[in-house]
């Protein structure tokens, strides 16, 4: 009796086996993504969704704050309006929906903003300045919109001149007001919404879904589940008319697959397109894996130097002994910077791209603002063949013993009132790893130097509120993110006017220094200037910096490398460097788009809708914001040099790398093969041994 | 019956469960095995364990690194047994709290009855209704600033104690009705007596279980913590290496020596209290015969 | 000592028991807002920090400071009499109003939690009833025929199962299962367009929460329910009272069934009964590996947020539902074993 029960748990076994042997022969290309019915792999751009799971994914009021971010379903990158983009390699302004730069009155009081003529929604609705100023009077009405406290604070009031100028009256002069309606880093808050379809809805509760989209794309599903996005082309877009651009894929997939190792499955498999950064290790398993595999250079080293941020150790200056310039100097010196940097290199050979201010080092605001002040900087201690802070121990125990601080019979420090020197450093825990491994670094250096380090990581919600509370001794934070040459949005937070004493933050702002009226006093004279001035803003700025190093509130490190994978596999045109620099390959950014317009399908998956070749290039229109003629010319001369260098290279390069992808695609296909031949024997092993067994159970009877 | 008569009893006892049961002389060898690399070589270690990049990284297992080393440069072997150490600590702080605290809350509550019975009920029911791991969560980002590893051990027990102290009233509850303990109150023996006679043998063998149980769940919840980053990062704990060697995808990338020692361990620290415990129930049932 | 319990008996104990029920709850909830109160995470700050900070947005530092002040309003988070707004909390949770939630303002957080509550139910539900029958079922038989090989077998296996990390049985499954092999997707909740609930969709949906569901029943049925129903049943069988039975000729199923069985089930259905009201906090870490879009992930999202209006929602809804299954199963329990008496 029980006999039997086993013989029929073996036979339902036995027919289990056969769905092993189904899947072998489904292209795993397409097998695991939410598509139409119907529609091929070659169709459809996978990006990333950074952002995660979104909660409530049919809600695209983006204006409330507090919802998920807007790059990562794909609004900010495909649907939303904005009227300037910054092009990030360059740091001039794309005019997108305005028409071109904005026009400031002599007293910056009153900014005219001039819409382009002929863009419209992708319902047929024109885009006029009446979209403009309803927004803006919706943010001055509306109290629960992120965007009301800017209103509030700057504009007194908007008004359409005509059905393509917008006037608008400030409160206090802003020269540099527009930035606010300008995607310069990730996104922009001030995207303008359809007035036709706003008007009469409670701006609080709206849900904007389907959201009416002025971009390349509408949106046709979410996944109510809130990890995907898809998009469909829109065939009647306005740019196209216009600028005669028209993107390639048929769709765009924003999706999240889950933690990074997900990501990099998912990308071995050919079923993500890009990626905004993965953990090294985790890259690594990518570009193992993945012979289509591309960065921000088309070969290896595939890391992105310029990430927005500058990562480091950021000091709390309300607290002792951290208040002490001496004190935070000499924690600087204390630091052999090559360990840091080498722990980054990556197994592709990246590396990071060093600052020792907290400005990100582009090669427009190195000839800006790094060579002309090495002099000054090397005076102040750094190491110019390393570009950072000398590793001085010496001095830095000098330093410490002028302000009192001994070393201990152990050899350890001790405070000036005889106390052991204790150091704990808040890092991030589950995101922003490579910030937590900055944190460790840094923690082994100043032991090694004597101190008693231990390193605290806290998830999101608690390291937010322990920095603005000012509830932690030395953090692993980045203050300095910049992206535009004029620093002043970068570097105004440094004033002490700005402090709030509901959030002190690390107590910058009341930090009390030989030169604090020297720096609040410029960083208002940077506020005033015109953003066209920008010798200038360079000239103090380059004052701001030095004080700033003079203080060193901060340590900087470098901007984490940032491997922004592209699979070349299905779709290429992709944006590298040096050679196809049109953007840097921020999927995650608004510019993304101009990216997106540029991709063409590579022809190694079906396609149906996808166009061969995307519309013309990128509108080459004069940059508005003017650069002084010297500047431009050096970086053209610098990238012409460089290009005349890199083409008689890239001949050899392309050789190689054609024949290094034969041999990749004959491995994987081989690859293929075996694993088939292996899973098939192994079944068929399974099955005979069963089939045994049954036989003896059966002859047991 | 004095009490160093008993002592001397117990021990007797145990020497004779450890010649003859080859379940309980296994596990246990293991755990004392396990004691030694957790609490005396951490004492002779030439590197400490938490420093990062002290050795170079990624080295596979050799005569020189025992287990290898991991992607932070540090020695597996090490930090293994370090973490060995704080591990059993945490989950025997655990173990006794909440085992012990459970069985007697349970037992009160079972054998006395009426007032005491529904008092002891409602505490344990506040408990059981919080979801555990959320509460978890929320105890230790509140006390983030300030937990050690005895703390720790603490807080999880504050989750484990309810679900014995039911089950435990529920067997008691049904076993007291049976027959032989209304003969045994007949006969004009106090409750404690027939509490620690009649009905402890029934529980022990439960209880036994239930401990080494607590202890794999503390050991696995202060892993799920410490996947959240909710543990002590700084330090060791055999969740906190499994932590770091999944956020460095150790798994994937083929560092198998690193993702497996934390597992094989946990897996061999189970077994060793399963063992220990069956092969003591197993005794006693034939003890009580 | 009559085994019959009279009418006045038992409505005492209902009414008893129904006063705990909710004199618990009660207990819990002040104990959740006493913690609660000491969480250093701050809701405003997390969403100033996300706009600047964590992506590096530029932002005009005056619009900074008049946001922060914006937002603390907007959330209700400034301050007030201690003692009022515990008043006023007590009463809005009753009737499960627990405020906006702060990461999907102005959504209140009741409605965001049970949005998300189809997708855990669903993958829970079955799950933990799969498991507890399979494991007891199997513990069941191993306990009965403890001394054949398979049982032996089974045996050695979940001991060698159980105490693998939740995570790392994870990570191998969806190695071996949607990578290697690649049968299930690599996560998620459904892939497919939903125009309207077909067939197609709803497969898709089963398909994609298998994996989730594996994880947890594998070491679920292999573990804690199968060792105790193991144990249990081991005791249970050298019992005076089963050896005569077996003596006598009973057939073994009907020993089994009639003898075994029964003694097993008093533990367990407590076990289940637990369970089941569990089922309602989702299992965070089950969710967020596979980004599963239930409760628990939501859980998480909003603990990390400082979301504390919607992390409120979740537990309390999860008190409710526990509550609620103990104060049934006490109901229950005269039914499945006659010799408790009730008191």
């Amino acid at each position: 009796m029980k006999k039997r029960r086993y013989l029929v748990s073996i036979v339902i076994l036995l027919l289990a086996l056969p769905m092993l042997s189904v899947k072998h022969n489904i292209n795993p290309v397409s097998a695991q993504l939410p598509l139409p019915p119907g529609v091929p792999r070659g169709d459809v751009l996978v990006v990333e969704n950074h952002w995660g799971t979104y909660i409530d994914p049919t809600d695209f009021n983006f204006k409330v704050p507090g919802k998920p971010a807007t790059g990562g379903n794909g609004f900010q990158q495909l649907c939303a309006a904005f009227l300037w983009y910054i092009n990030t390699t360059t740091g001039k302004p794309i005019n997108w929906l305005a028409a071109g730069p904005p026009e400031y009155s002599d007293d910056f009081k009153t900014v005219k903003f001039y819409i382009r003529k002929g863009a419209y929604w992708n319902d047929g609705t024109p885009f006029t300045a009446h979209d403009v100023v309803f927004t803006i009077e919706t943010a001055l009405k509306t109290e629960e919109w992120g965007t009301h406290a800017f209103a509030e604070t700057w504009i007194e009031s908007a008004r359409a001149l005509d059905d393509y100028t917008v006037e608008i009256h400030l409160k206090k002069p802003y020269p540099r007001f527009h930035y606010a309606f300008t995607v310069i880093i990730y996104g922009c808050s001030w995207w303008i919404v359809p007035k036709h379809i706003w008007e009469g809805k409670d701006p609080v509760s709206f849900k904007f879904y389907p959201p009416l989209s002025i971009g390349p794309y509408n949106l046709k599903s979410v996944d109510p589940a809130g990890n995907w996005f898809l998009w469909e082309r829109e065939e009647n877009w306005w740019a196209t008319k216009l600028l005669g651009l028209k993107p390639s894929p048929k769709y765009v997939l924003y999706i999240h697959q889950g933690p990074d190792e997900k990501k990099a499955l998912a990308m071995t498999r050919h079923e993500l397109d890009c990626l905004r950064t993965l953990l090294p290790e985790a890259a690594e398993m990518v570009i193992k894996g993945n012979p289509y595999i591309i960065g921000w250079r088309r070969t290896a080293p595939f890391a992105w130097p310029y990430d927005a941020c500058v990562k480091g150790i950021g000091f709390n200056v309300m607290r002792y002994p951290y208040n002490i310039t001496e004190v935070r100097r000499a924690l600087t010196f204390a630091i052999n910077f090559t360990n840091i940097y080498e722990a980054f290199r990556g197994v592709d050979g990246s590396l990071p791209s060093v600052t020792p201010l907290p400005i990100v080092p582009y090669p427009f605001a190195w000839k800006a603002y790094f060579e002309p002040l090495k002099d000054e900087l090397v005076e102040l201690g750094l190491d110019p063949k390393t570009w950072w802070w000398k590793y001085d121990p010496e001095y830095a125990e000098e330093l410490l013993k002028s302000v009192g601080f001994k070393r201990g019979a152990d050899g350890k420090w001790l405070l000036p009132n005889g106390e052991p020197w204790k150091i704990v450093i808040t890092g991030p825990s589950g995101f922003e790893m490579e910030s937590a491994r900055l944190g460790f670094l840094t923690a082994e250096e100043w032991r090694r130097f004597g101190i008693d380090v231990e390193v605290e990581l806290v998830e999101a919600g608690v390291f937010s509120a322990r920095n603005a509370k000012g509830e932690e001794d030395v953090g692993t934070r980045w203050p300095g993110c910049s992206l535009l040459l004029d620093l002043t949005p970068h570097l105004q937070w440094l004033c002490s006017k700005y402090y709030d004493p509901l959030a002190p933050g690390h107590g910058w702002n009341i930090f009390d220094f030989p030169r604090r009226e020297e720096l609040d006093s410029l960083i208002e004279e940077m506020e005033m200037t015109p953003t066209t001035d920008t010798d200038k803003l360079i000239e103090l700025a380059r004052k701001v910096l030095l004080i700033w190093a003079e203080q060193m509130p901060n340590i900087c490190y470098f901007p984490t490398p940032f491997y922004t994978l592209q699979d070349t596999y299905v779709w290429d045109g992709w944006p590298t460097y040096p050679d196809n620099y049109y953007m840097d390959p921020v999927s995650w950014w608004a510019q993304h788009m101009f990216v997106i317009l540029k991709l063409y399908p590579t022809g190694n998956v079906p396609t149906k809708e996808a166009l061969p070749r995307p519309g013309v290039e990128l509108p080459e229109e004069k940059p508005p914001v003017t650069v002084p003629e010297e500047l431009t010319e050096a970086i053209s001369k610098l990238s012409s040099d460089m290009t005349d260098v890199k083409s008689s290279i890239d001949e050899v390069t392309t050789k190689v790398s054609e024949l290094s992808d034969t041999v990749a695609t004959l491995e994987r296909k081989v690859g293929e093969l075996t694993t088939l031949s292996t899973i098939t024997y192994a079944e068929a092993a399974i099955i005979v041994i069963l089939i045994i067994g049954l036989v003896v159970v059966a002859r047991r009877k | 019956m004095s009490k160093l008569k008993y002592g001397r009893r117990i021990i007797s006892n145990l020497i004779d469960i450890y010649k003859t049961s080859f379940k309980f002389r296994f596990g246990f060898t293991v755990i004392f095995l396990m004691c030694i690399m957790g609490f005396i070589l951490p004492l002779f270690s030439p590197v400490n364990p938490r420093a990062w990049y002290s050795v170079p990284k990624e080295q596979p297992p050799s005569s020189r690194y025992l287990l290898g080393t991991t992607t932070m440069g540090r020695d597996v072997f090490w930090e293994l047994c370090s973490s060995i150490g704080k591990s059993l600590t945490i989950a025997v702080i655990t173990a006794m709290i909440a085992s012990h605290v459970g069985l007697l809350i349970g037992l009160l509550a079972g054998i006395r009855g009426g007032l005491l019975d529904r008092f002891l009920m409602f505490l344990t029911d506040t408990f059981i209704i919080i979801p555990g791991f959320i509460l978890l969560v929320v105890v230790v980002t509140v006390m983030k600033n300030f937990i050690t590893i005895p703390l720790m051990g603490a807080i999880i027990s504050i989750v484990s104690w309810p679900w014995p102290a039911r089950q435990v009233r529920s067997m008691v509850l049904s076993l007291r009705e049976r027959t032989f303990v209304y003969t045994a109150r007949l006969s004009g023996m106090n409750t404690s007596k027939i509490l620690i006679f009649e009905l402890m043998p029934h529980l022990l063998g439960w209880h036994l279980v239930n401990f080494a149980n607590t202890i794999l769940f503390s050991i696995g919840t202060e892993g799920s913590l410490a996947i959240f980053g909710l543990s002590l990062l700084s330090d060791n704990t055999l969740g906190v290496m499994l932590y770091w060697a999944i956020n460095y995808y150790a798994l994937y990338r083929g560092l198998w020596w690193w993702i497996s020692t934390p597992i094989a361990t946990l897996v061999l620290i189970f077994i060793s209290f399963y063992l220990v415990s069956i092969g003591l129930s197993e005794y006693l049932h034939r003890m009580v015969r | 000592m009559s085994l019959r319990t009279s009418k006045k008996d038992l409505i005492e104990y209902v009414v008893t028991r129904t006063i705990f029920y909710i004199a618990t709850i009660f207990t819990s909830v002040t104990l959740i807002y006493v913690l609660f109160k000491f969480m250093p995470v701050d809701a405003v700050e997390n969403i100033i920090f996300q706009l600047t900070s964590a992506v590096g947005g530029v932002y005009d530092p005056e619009s900074v400071m008049e946001l922060r002040r914006n937002l603390y309003e907007m959330f209700g988070l400034s301050g007030g009499n201690p003692i009022e707004s515990y008043i006023l909390f007590l009463q809005r949770v009753f009737t499960f109003n627990f405020g906006p939630a702060f990461i999907s303002f102005p959504t209140p957080a009741f409605q965001l939690v049970l949005s998300r509550l189809p997708w855990t139910i669903g993958l829970l539900l079955t799950s933990t009833i799969i498991t507890w029958t399979l494991g007891n079922l199997l513990g069941l038989i191993a306990g009965y025929f403890q001394n054949r090989k398979f049982a032996k077998v089974l045996e050695a296996v979940a001991i060698i199962i159980y105490p693998i990390p939740y995570y790392v049985m994870a990570l191998i499954l969806i190695l071996l299962f949607a990578f290697l092999i690649p049968i299930f997707p690599l996560g998620g909740g459904m892939s497919i367009i939903p125009e309207k609930i077909t067939l197609d969709v709803i497969l898709n949906i089963i398909w994609h929460s298998l994996l989730p569901a594996l994880s947890l029943m594998i070491p679920g049925a292999l573990g804690w329910s199968f060792i105790s129903a193991r144990t249990l049943a081991i005791e249970t069988l050298s019992k005076d009272y089963t050896r005569y039975a077996w003596i006598r000729g009973l057939p073994s199923r009907h020993i089994l069934r009639r003898y075994v069985l029964k003694n097993i089930l008093v533990p367990q259905t407590t076990v289940l009964a637990l369970s089941l009201g569990g089922v309602f906090s989702g299992a965070v870490l089950t969710e967020v590996i596979f980004a599963y879009p239930g409760v628990g992930m939501l859980a998480y999202r909003a603990t990390f947020s400082g979301d504390l209006n919607t992390l409120m929602a979740v537990l309390i809804l999860s008190i409710f539902a526990v509550a609620t299954s103990v104060f049934l199963l006490d109901l229950l329990y005269p039914l499945i074993d006659p010799r408790i008496k009730h008191r």
